[in-house]
């Protein structure tokens, strides 16, 4: 039972977040939170280290390397979010603090269950505890219309996509018999069905990676949700979503690939060509996660080399996402605006947070020796070495067409001139960029340390 | 050695971070010494080069990402090892003459350290990993240099330069991918991709190199980030972009496309040799027209440039006339480095007088040459270096490839010279408007160039007129290494 650790102190923790919410005398539920998702952590690296990996309960439940590294990023992630969140949450939201961190944690959980189990019905159960808490949770601030705005339209989207997915599952289990994946290595069936079965699933995970054509909630989510919990909805549940792709094309045959291929050059074009226009740094984050949803499919195109492939790009992308939110939710603070227009002149308001700013739009266009450039590199390696190329031309392509509204940003901060008064920094946020910022250049410089302990670049 | 030789600049740059702002002439001293380090390393190794080995010198090879293929391999020759040179005495230079650099100094001085940095790298890497690392690593700091501190359209000038380099060094990464696949075993390592015959998409991976390559250089019609990229970057900024940036476009010719693909090369040759004679006249041409002094001499980089690239082009062909063929190899290296002092300096004279004037427009100067005395000699021995004059480095160069590109392209070589007569005719209109005729009133009160500027334009004059008399040495040098990689195939 000491494989469930990590999921289990996890709960343990939500639990006591909101047990202590009920006493008058409030406990304060950040530090808890931090203790837990920390010890928690701890406990995913003593599993590994101690190597004792098995499938459990027939095949039900999963502890292989591949959900230890998915786990391990979803605490990370967790961490990096509450600490971002402690100084907007102060400002900006203030409400029920205590249920706030509880479905965040229940939230952490939901993804855990996601990537640890090859049984349709488990995906589910855990998809629906993702989604049910983030539909909350990107409401939580009831006061702004916007932010209602999201949670209404995240929730009819979401549950949309639930229902398409549901409907493969039914299609699924009607051909094989069974909820478990690795049943599409031995289904003999080819029948337009099966086909069906398999498009429908994958749409329905489509939603939560913000691929092409189920991306259209994410903009306006992300617009509206409290920032921390859009840096969430950005990484987190999109990992999740990758994840199960990837037991679905290291199981399933080897024609689907095309499908990837197919929603990998649409996702990323429509990502970056929208991204082009907007103003507001949320709504072009929002374009920019698509985009990037779309180079990460092209990763699927190779099954041997996928989940190390893509396992590295998430870690990338998410490291450079977290800290570029991070900035954005300081920058947000303080001007009270998200119009990347107000940011003029902050490169010499805080030349240190600027330069992280900057490191990590570069690691996100793919420019040595960040991490990014590495995901990207392994991306178009897989790509043309399944035979891609045309996939990886159009990478390149897009990742031109990237490089002028992430420089767009740049452009502000760095060559217009605004007011220059120098600020102070909640500790809680440099302390997150910091650690975004040597994960990004560590990895750029030395992939094979996560290569080595979790993923088989 | 060559690693220390890369990083100090970086080292420099950590030591900056932690440096005040304003105690901005602490800041400036670092940069130089740091700046000097590599300078100082690489003369050692010059003097210690042995010119009888043909291979690759001082080479470090460790494992970096082993699970990748990826190696750390460092090492120089007989061509990269000039360039080396160059790049680290116009880093120098150009860091002693920002010294007039007042805002945001602490940025400007650590990006110049990473540029250096980046540049150095990428004359010495020899696994394409790495060499890909480096090229884009001086990139970015290009980006902020013009963005920064350059002139009124320097917004417009830094996203052009940075996308149309992004699009070559993206499209180079296919092709280095590409040959990574097409080799068995998968290796980046440049020494063991040498040893391997044509690979069968030798055509597809040319392509992709020559993208990335032909926009640095800039060959016609890949060259219209230039202009832009020049005109607005700040002096230093457009002595390292046309003193060296340029540069590596041609060396990775050199290095890469001839000795990795020869047959792509023989293919192609034709063509790139009438782009190259093209990019000779148009650029003359246009140059000619140019009534702004920077532009005028940014155009004249295009012409300068393609007289590098016709003598490359004249050593990727099949013909058995390997004498011609080293010759103009040979040419184009040293003209790489010859372009490099003369247009330097060059750019050094048009910041100084804009440093004064603030004007750049061959109309509001006139009868400098009475008033500004040394600089107006000075200009006239770049100029006059430009154009080609004998006995000084430009002409040698020029010469060489001629001599090596005519027996294999006669027809070429000969609409080539036409370039030679314009680029003559251009510096000879220029100095007549600027530094004859009568002084316009406005420019009475102008002082003659300091002594921090007589330093940077001496090193670099004294440099030009060595090549110039006595090349000997520095062809002694690149010799071997040229027949290596010419007789490789």
């Amino acid at each position: 039972m000491s494989l469930f650790w990590p999921e289990g102190i996890v709960l343990l923790t939500a639990c006591l977040v909101l047990v202590g919410d009920l006493f008058p005398r409030r406990v304060q539920p950040v530090p808890i939170a931090l203790a837990g998702l920390g010890l928690s952590l701890l406990s995913l690296l003593v599993l590994r280290s101690g190597g004792s990996l098995a499938a459990l309960a027939h095949n039900f439940y999963w502890f292989d390397l591949f959900s230890l590294f998915f786990k391990g990023l979803f605490l990370g992630i967790g961490l990096i979010i509450v600490m971002i969140n402690i100084d907007y949450f102060k400002a900006q939201v203030k409400k029920n603090e205590g249920e706030f961190y509880f479905l965040f944690l229940i939230s952490l959980l939901g993804l855990m269950i996601v990537v640890s189990s090859p049984n349709l019905l488990l995906i589910y159960l855990g998809i629906e505890i993702v989604g049910q808490s983030s539909y909350l949770l990107a409401g939580w601030q009831k006061n702004l219309r916007r932010s209602g705005e999201a949670a209404i339209k995240y929730f009819l989207f979401g549950a949309v996509a639930s229902a398409i997915f549901l409907y493969g599952v039914s299609l699924f289990y009607g051909l094989t018999g069974s909820f478990d994946l690795s049943r599409l290595l031995v289904s003999p069936l080819l029948s337009p069905l099966y086909y069906a079965a398999l498009i429908f699933m994958v749409l329905g995970f489509g939603f939560k990676i913000a691929m092409a054509p189920m991306q259209f909630w994410c903009p306006d989510v992300y617009e509206g949700a409290p920032i921390p919990i859009t840096a969430y909805l950005s990484v987190g549940p999109k990992a999740a979503g990758f994840a199960v792709l990837l037991r679905f094309i290291t199981l399933a045959r080897a024609d689907l690939i095309w499908l990837f291929a197919l929603l990998a050059a649409v996702t990323m074009t429509w990502g970056n060509l929208v991204a082009l226009r907007q103003k507001n740094i949320k709504r072009l984050l929002a374009y920019s996660s698509i985009a990037q949803a779309g180079y990460i499919l092209i990763g699927l195109v190779s099954p041997q080399l996928g989940y190390g492939v893509v396992g590295f790009y998430l870690l990338a992308y998410a490291l450079a996402n977290l800290g570029i939110f991070a900035i954005v939710i300081y920058l947000s603070l303080i001007l009270q605006s998200e119009n990347i227009d107000d940011y003029a002149g902050f490169a010499r308001r805080s030349p240190a947070l600027a330069g992280a700013l900057a490191l990590f739009l570069f690691s996100l266009i793919g420019i040595p020796p960040l991490a990014g450039f590495v995901g990207k590199f392994l991306i178009f390696k897989a790509a043309v070495g399944s035979g891609f190329l045309w996939l990886a031309l159009l990478g390149v392509i897009n990742s031109v067409v990237s490089v002028y509204y992430y420089l767009n940003i740049l452009r502000v901060i760095y060559f217009k001139p605004g007011d220059e008064t120098a600020i102070n920094l909640p500790a809680a946020i440099a302390l997150a960029v910091m650690a975004c910022l040597i994960g990004t250049i560590v990895f750029g410089l030395f992939p094979d340390l996560a290569g080595n302990f979790f993923l088989k670049i | 050695m060559l690693s220390a030789v890369i990083f100090t600049p970086l080292i420099g740059v950590l030591i900056l971070l932690f440096v005040r702002k304003d105690n901005v002439n602490l800041i400036k001293t670092l940069a130089v010494v740091f700046s000097l380090v590599p300078l100082l390393l690489l003369i050692a190794l010059a003097a210690k080069f042995n010119f009888a080995f043909s291979g690759f010198q001082w080479q470090e090879v460790l494992p970096w990402i082993p699970a990748l293929g990826i190696k750390y391999h460092l090492g120089v020759d007989g061509i990269s090892l000039p360039l080396l040179i160059l790049t680290a005495l116009l880093s120098v230079i150009s860091l002693i003459y920002s010294w007039i650099i007042k805002e945001r100094t602490k940025e400007y001085f650590i990006l110049f350290l990473l540029l250096q940095m980046g540049m150095l790298g990428v004359f010495s890497a020899l696994d394409l990993f790495l060499f890909y690392v480096f090229w884009e690593i001086s990139l970015v700091p290009m980006y902020f240099l013009i963005g920064v501190w350059g002139g009124a359209r320097k917004e417009y000038a830094a996203i052009k330069f940075f996308l149309y380099t992004l699009l070559g060094s993206l499209a180079m990464l296919l092709s280095i991918l590409v040959l990574y696949f097409n080799t068995s075993p998968h290796t980046f390592d440049l020494l063991e991709l040498a040893k391997i015959a044509d690979p069968r998409t030798a055509a597809l991976v040319f392509s992709g190199f020559f993208l990335a390559f032909a926009i640095k250089v800039p060959m016609f019609p890949f060259h219209t980030w230039l202009p832009d990229a020049h005109v607005e970057a700040p002096t230093a900024g457009s002595v390292i972009l046309a003193g060296v940036l340029l540069k590596m476009g041609a060396y990775g010719f050199i290095r890469f496309s001839l000795p990795l693909l020869p047959e792509a090369c023989r293919f192609f040759a034709v063509p790139i040799a009438i782009l190259a004679v093209i990019s000779i006249v148009y650029g003359a041409l246009v140059s000619l027209a140019q009534t702004d002094l920077k532009k005028l001499i940014a155009y004249s980089s295009v012409n300068h440039m393609g007289y590098v690239m016709l003598g490359i082009a004249a050593g990727m062909m099949s013909s058995p006339q390997l004498a011609a063929q080293s010759t103009a190899i040979s040419g184009a290296v040293l003209q790489m480095v010859s372009h490099g002092l003369i247009t330097g300096g060059l750019f050094l004279l048009v910041g100084v007088i804009y440093e004064r004037t603030h004007t750049r427009q061959l109309a509001d100067f006139g009868g400098l040459g009475a008033k500004l005395p040394v600089f107006a000699g000075i200009f006239s021995f770049f100029a006059f270096g430009s154009l080609g004059l004998p006995a000084l480095s430009g002409f040698i160069s020029e010469f060489l490839i001629f001599i090596g590109t005519f027996p294999i392209y006669p027809v070429l070589t000969g609409l080539s010279l036409i370039g030679v007569l314009l680029t003559a005719a251009l510096f000879l209109v220029t100095i007549e408007k600027m530094l004859l005729g009568p002084l316009l009133p406005k420019n009475n009160l102008l002082v003659d160039v300091d002594k921090r500027e007589i330093f940077c334009l001496g090193v670099l004059g004294v440099l030009v007129l060595l090549l110039g008399v006595y090349p000997l040495p520095l062809l002694k040098m690149m010799e071997n290494s040229v027949a290596f990689i010419l007789g490789g195939r």
